[in-house]
């Protein structure tokens, strides 16, 4: 590829490597097949049975997609073509993870039924027991596609939420240390005097001043109380998206799963009529159409659209809460906060409509003074 | 050797191997573009208030059609899809069929553009730009076609200002809200815009894109790019797929109390269809819709579903209307080579046959001043 960047010409280097160590591999394994059939344990020499090799060509190919591919975007400029392919990447990965279970499906179902049951029966146990990592992969392939907007309370306010209450046990530590003492300290001081009256008061002041004291002095953060407030609102608000974002996942997760069952149950009765997909492609179509169609009566229910509604509620909360915090804690600097920008925001709108207001009535007046002039000449002589 | 499902294993192999291989090909052909151009048809900008800006494409044809066409888009995508590429260009194929197009583009709001509601959009924007056409073309009525929230606002504003428009076109319109044939319709129900608004402002693109795209994840997450890595042969495939994911992901952000009112009167309440609407003081009767009305729409619209934009027909006083529809989805009615083919075409037939004027274009003011009784107290004047 003809290339501007050095590094993407390093980056096709590496790849060229890697897809030759790949193609090693691949190569490895064909040759290994004709000893290794499927239902067949794995013949003497070979590298083991063909599935387990697949598995290990898809494991390779897996690896190097994510190392290749993820150091490749770390540092790469944002354009529209490579935006694209990151989103088609995505797609890959998820392509290749039914790729993944496609493979295994045909070793666990290359036999014949074991005795007393029927080949949907034999699907629908694969299927169970290759259910448990489903969710983990193809499974959360919806929820991972969610935009910036929806994903948001999981980055940006979880982590500064994180950092908060780590600040505010730093914060309280000290005094509630103090504190624990401070009775038996009182006590001993009421009954010795002044001087273990002031001893203790000196043990005292300086937690009281590490925390509380300090707090109430930084009159740009305003009363403890508020801040702690805010931060106790904050939290409860993350946690509130938590709850809903798992009911709203797991309504998901729910749906997807019950595809993949009707998949299942589809291609049992389907091999049954000796009809079953003969390619990958086709068993992806019928995968990702059969998803499509439950999502979609999914959507159709009055319980997801209630959720969704919960869900973005939600977000907004915690999206609110988080302003209102950094807003608290931005009165200490010279910057404008949110609120005052949309006070002056709302000033320049109203002001904005009252110039048109102004002009439209100006421009009015001068056509009635010209009309007016007009007839005034008319008039004349 | 045979898997239960595959022809053989090394079919199974092969496969994998060659989807290996066009991901490969997708990089290089993908990250290869850093840019692509959309909206190339030639256009001079003539009006521009704030963010919106007012086009007019340069004609294609000797003597364009005596009566202005004015296109407006929706707010949530950009108009661009109008004019995608020289081939899948609704604009060049009316503009090659005669037409003189305007079209507008309402911009990227900014956080200062969270207080715009729909009066501002409709009896604002909108209509300045018709005036400043009227103006130009000195006629008192223009041709005028909205697509999509656009096709709404078209609507609405033929209510409020029958006298300035001539012919109306709407596009995949939504007018009837109350329908659960379309998904966006029922999640609105339960959609609490107005915490959106107050914590956003400017509601974010990405935002709404949210909406759009869940409505087929599958179709629309996966196998879209799954079916390119089978197309994507060589540079120019690739850029074509590249500028539609362009228009996709450009998503402007959305004004505040314009999508609160479209939310709360229109998809929530479904006001307009009721003639209840309020645009500022004024309220909206789409029984003063009397201009000739086509009224296209996309048989497969999983955005706008037909049930939506049907029943304008019969909420118009209009005699002379028309229904319109294509096979397709939202997207594909403009930029399909169905559409390309038809579309643009049955548009232009249908205002040639009602936008024939007397031998030159005659203004009211130039009217009033042919009219014997002016004429004879100009010649007194004089």
């Amino acid at each position: 590829m003809t290339t501007e960047h050095g590094r993407e010409t390093d980056f096709l280097g590496a790849w060229s490597e890697a897809q030759r160590s790949y193609m090693r591999l691949w190569a490895d394994t064909l040759s290994a097949l004709p000893r290794a059939t499927p239902g067949d344990e794995g013949a003497k020499g070979s590298t083991g049975p063909w599935w387990e090799a697949t598995g290990r060509i898809y494991d390779e190919w897996q690896r190097m997609c994510q190392e290749m591919f993820g150091e490749y975007w770390k540092g790469t400029p944002s354009t529209i073509g490579g935006q694209t392919f990151a989103r088609t990447l995505g797609a890959a990965q998820v392509y290749g993870k039914l790729y993944e279970f496609w493979a295994n499906a045909a070793k666990i179902l290359s036999g014949a039924p074991p005795e007393g049951k029927t080949v949907q029966e034999m699907y629908q146990d694969f299927y169970s027991s290759w259910l448990k990592g489903y969710s983990a992969s193809l499974g959360g392939f919806f929820t991972g596609s969610f935009p910036e907007p929806m994903r948001w309370p999981m980055a940006a306010p979880a982590d500064l939420m994180t950092r908060y209450a780590e600040a505010l046990s730093q914060f309280s530590k000290p005094w509630t240390a103090a504190i624990q003492g401070l009775p038996q300290k009182t006590a001993e001081a009421l009954q010795k005097g002044p001087q273990a009256y002031g001893e203790a008061l000196n043990w005292w002041l300086p937690a009281y001043e590490q925390t509380w004291g300090r707090l109430l002095r930084m009159p740009a953060l305003g009363p403890a109380r508020e801040t702690v407030g805010l931060l106790q609102q904050g939290a409860e608000a993350l946690v509130n998206y938590f709850s809903v974002s798992t009911d709203f996942g797991s309504a998901l997760s729910r749906v997807s799963t019950e595809a993949m069952q009707k998949v299942m149950t589809e291609l049992g009765s389907m091999s049954d009529k000796g009809q079953a997909p003969k390619t990958f492609r086709e068993f992806y179509k019928l995968w990702w159409t059969t998803n499509e169609e439950a999502v979609k009566v999914l959507y159709q229910t009055p319980e997801f659209s209630r959720l969704l509604g919960l869900l973005v509620d939600a977000i907004m909360l915690v999206r609110k809460r988080y302003h209102e915090i950094i807003e608290e804690y931005l009165k200490a600097l010279p910057i404008p906060t949110r609120t005052e920008m949309n006070d002056l925001y709302k000033s320049l709108y109203l002001l904005k409509q009252e110039v048109r207001r102004n002009t439209k009535q100006v421009a009015e007046l001068q056509s009635r003074l010209k009309r007016t002039e007009r007839a005034t000449k008319k008039e004349q002589p | 050797m045979r898997t239960p499902f595959s022809d053989s294993m090394e079919q199974l192999a092969s496969e994998f191997v060659e989807t290996n291989r066009k991901l490969l090909k997708s990089m290089e052909l993908l990250t290869g573009i850093s840019n692509v151009d959309t909206g190339t048809t030639p256009r001079d900008l003539v009006y521009q208030e704030d963010r919106m800006r007012l086009f007019r494409y340069r004609p294609l044809v000797d003597k364009p059609s005596a009566v202005p066409l004015l296109i407006t888009y929706a707010l949530v995508n950009r108009p661009y899809m109008m004019d995608l590429q020289e081939d899948r260009s609704l604009v060049r194929r009316l503009l090659q069929h005669g037409q003189d197009i305007y079209m507008i583009d309402w911009g990227y709001p900014g956080p200062g553009d969270r207080y715009l509601n729909l009066e501002d959009y409709i009896r604002g924007y909108l209509n300045n730009a018709v005036n400043r056409i009227r103006e130009q073309s000195k006629l008192d009525k223009i041709n005028l076609l909205g697509v999509c929230q656009g096709g709404t606002f078209s609507v609405i504003y033929a209510a409020l200002y029958p006298e300035k428009v001539r012919n109306l076109v709407v596009m995949v319109a939504p007018i009837d809200f109350d329908t659960r044939d379309g998904q966006l319709h029922i999640w609105a129900k339960d959609l609490n815009i107005d915490n959106v608004v107050d914590t956003y402002g400017v509601v974010p693109g990405d935002f709404m894109n949210f909406g759009f795209l869940m409505l087929r994840p599958f179709s629309l997450m996966l196998d879209k790019y799954v079916g390119m890595l089978d197309n994507l042969d060589k540079k120019e495939t690739a850029e074509n797929f590249v500028r539609m994911e362009k228009w996709i992901f450009d998503s402007p952000g959305q004004a505040g109390e314009a999508i609160r009112q479209f939310v709360n009167d229109l998809y929530k309440k479904n006001l307009l269809i009721k003639n209840q609407l309020k645009i500022g003081t004024r309220t909206v009767d789409l029984k003063r819709i009397t201009m000739p009305l086509l009224n296209i729409f996309a048989e497969q619209d999983h955005i706008v579903p037909p049930s939506a934009s049907k029943p304008l027909n019969d909420a118009v006083s209009s005699k002379d209307k028309t229904i319109f529809s294509l096979r397709g989805g939202h997207i594909g009615i403009y930029v399909s080579s169905q559409s390309q083919k038809q579309l643009a075409p049955a548009i232009a037939e249908w205002l040639a046959t009602r936008s024939q004027l007397p031998a030159e274009p005659v203004s009211a003011g130039a009217r009033k001043a042919r009219s014997p009784k002016k004429q004879a107290a100009k010649k007194q004047a004089e």
